[in-house]
């Protein structure tokens, strides 16, 4: 067997392993850490299929960002003692091998009907999209077919993040007695605090590096994005004063810049009588690039605030 | 030898160095007795192992601002693993998780 074929072989049975053990594990913490491990090998997995923009966006986000969400998220149980009953060995038993052989048959059957599948000598869309990249100005495929080509579902995909914003603040109560989210925790160590004050500026340039270098190579606006809501969740940890509160006019307007920008975007290409969302060749470089660096800050906006919380009742810690 | 085979062979000789050393790191992570031996396997081997496998990069980087960006990456994982070992070991030692000492040796009665 070829070395590559052995290593593609080992890590799909990483992923399906640690898949299966964060799914199935009882204590959350090690669900938690086992999914983190699932995005990591993930990212690998795309790299291997040659998909280095979507390897960095799911480190950055599936791996990074949302394993950050749900340790506050434990965290937050964990002060509220939430506790698990106790659960037989027979019954633990039964439903870790249920989930993990349902899972492999379906997993299976899906897997024989992919490799079967007949496209007829179809070679796919990728050379046209390399042909007619003139048009975007853009040297990298990815920027040009997410901010030009499909540019629709991109704007689907940062309506869902505002929603999710959205979402998250309207499932919080409300009321006099809450407690605007964001408070810095009191800093606890010192060696935390000397890290954090040299990270975070290395943190915004490597955000920044991402997101102006996704027009040439591998970046983009979600992974500059990812980074700056990793930097926020950072400053947060150590009580930093720096770390702005998403509360206030400015970051409410921030959160929403990005659909906006987006929409009013493609709505004026409507009034200047092209289809939505249809950049002229001339001009797509510079759009392209000005809708990059709104939704680059709009997005990192939404993180920072899902990564702060949603307002907490006075009583309750931090 | 021209010196792309020897670039290569150096570059494999250091990436199996590192692979050792990775290796040894979770080896001590899982036996060593307690959890402050298993942050120096961990902060210690771990990170040499990779040091080594950017060594092994580095020889094969195709211009100096790649170079300079994997000593970077090698740069922020040291501070990064060296801080987060020490915050590990401080959090054992609120929780007061017991250092692990030597079993005393009993002398044979002359």
């Amino acid at each position: 067997m070829e070395a590559s074929l052995l290593l593609d072989a080992t890590l799909a049975a990483l992923i399906a392993w640690t898949a299966w053990q964060s799914v199935t594990s009882r204590e959350v913490f090690r669900a938690v850490v086992l999914f983190i491990v699932f995005g990591l090998m993930l990212a690998l997995a795309w790299l291997r299929l040659g998909a280095p923009n979507v390897a960095l966006a799911e480190a950055a986000v599936g791996a990074g960002l949302t394993g950050v969400l749900f340790l506050e998220t434990l965290g937050h149980l964990r002060r509220r003692k939430t506790v698990e009953p106790p659960e037989p060995a027979a019954a633990r038993a039964l439903r870790r091998w249920g989930v993990g052989a349902a899972v492999m048959i379906a997993g299976g059957l899906l897997a024989v009907l992919a490799l079967g599948l007949d496209h007829g000598g179809a070679v796919g869309v990728g050379p046209r999209i390399l042909d007619q990249q003139d048009e975007t100005g853009m040297g990298n495929a990815v920027t040009s077919v997410l901010l030009d080509f499909r540019g629709f579902d991109t704007l689907l995909e940062v309506v869902v993040v505002l929603l999710a914003v959205v979402g998250a603040y309207g499932m919080a109560p409300h009321g006099p007695a809450m407690r605007p989210p964001g408070v810095p925790r009191e800093p606890r160590q010192p060696l935390l605090r000397w890290f954090v004050h040299r990270l975070a500026p290395v943190g915004l340039l490597v955000g920044g590096y991402l997101w102006w270098i996704g027009g040439e190579a591998p970046g983009g606006a979600f992974q500059a994005a990812a980074v700056f809501g990793a930097v926020y969740a950072l400053l947060r940890v150590t009580g930093q004063e720096s770390a702005p509160p998403p509360q206030g006019v400015a970051m409410r307007l921030l959160i929403v810049a990005g659909t906006a920008a987006f929409l009013l975007l493609g709505l004026s290409m409507l009034a200047a009588g092209r289809a939505f969302l249809d950049w002229p060749a001339a001009a797509a470089h510079g759009l392209i690039v000005a809708l990059e660096a709104v939704l680059a800050a709009s997005l990192g906006a939404c993180l920072m605030t899902l990564v702060a919380g949603v307002p907490r009742h006075e009583s309750e810690a931090p | 030898m021209s010196l792309e085979i020897l670039l290569d062979g150096a570059s494999l000789a250091l990436l199996l160095a590192g692979a050792v050393f990775f290796a040894a790191g979770t080896l001590g992570l899982l036996r060593f007795p307690d959890v402050y031996c298993g942050l120096h396997a961990l902060a210690k081997a771990d990170t040499l192992g990779l040091g080594l496998t950017i060594a092994a990069l580095l020889l094969q980087a195709d211009s100096v601002t790649g170079a300079l960006k994997l000593g970077l990456i090698w740069a922020l994982a040291v501070t990064a693993s060296a801080t987060i070992a020490n915050l590990f070991a401080a959090l054992a030692r609120r929780r007061d998780v017991p250092v692990w000492r030597r079993a005393p040796v009993w002398r044979k009665e002359q």
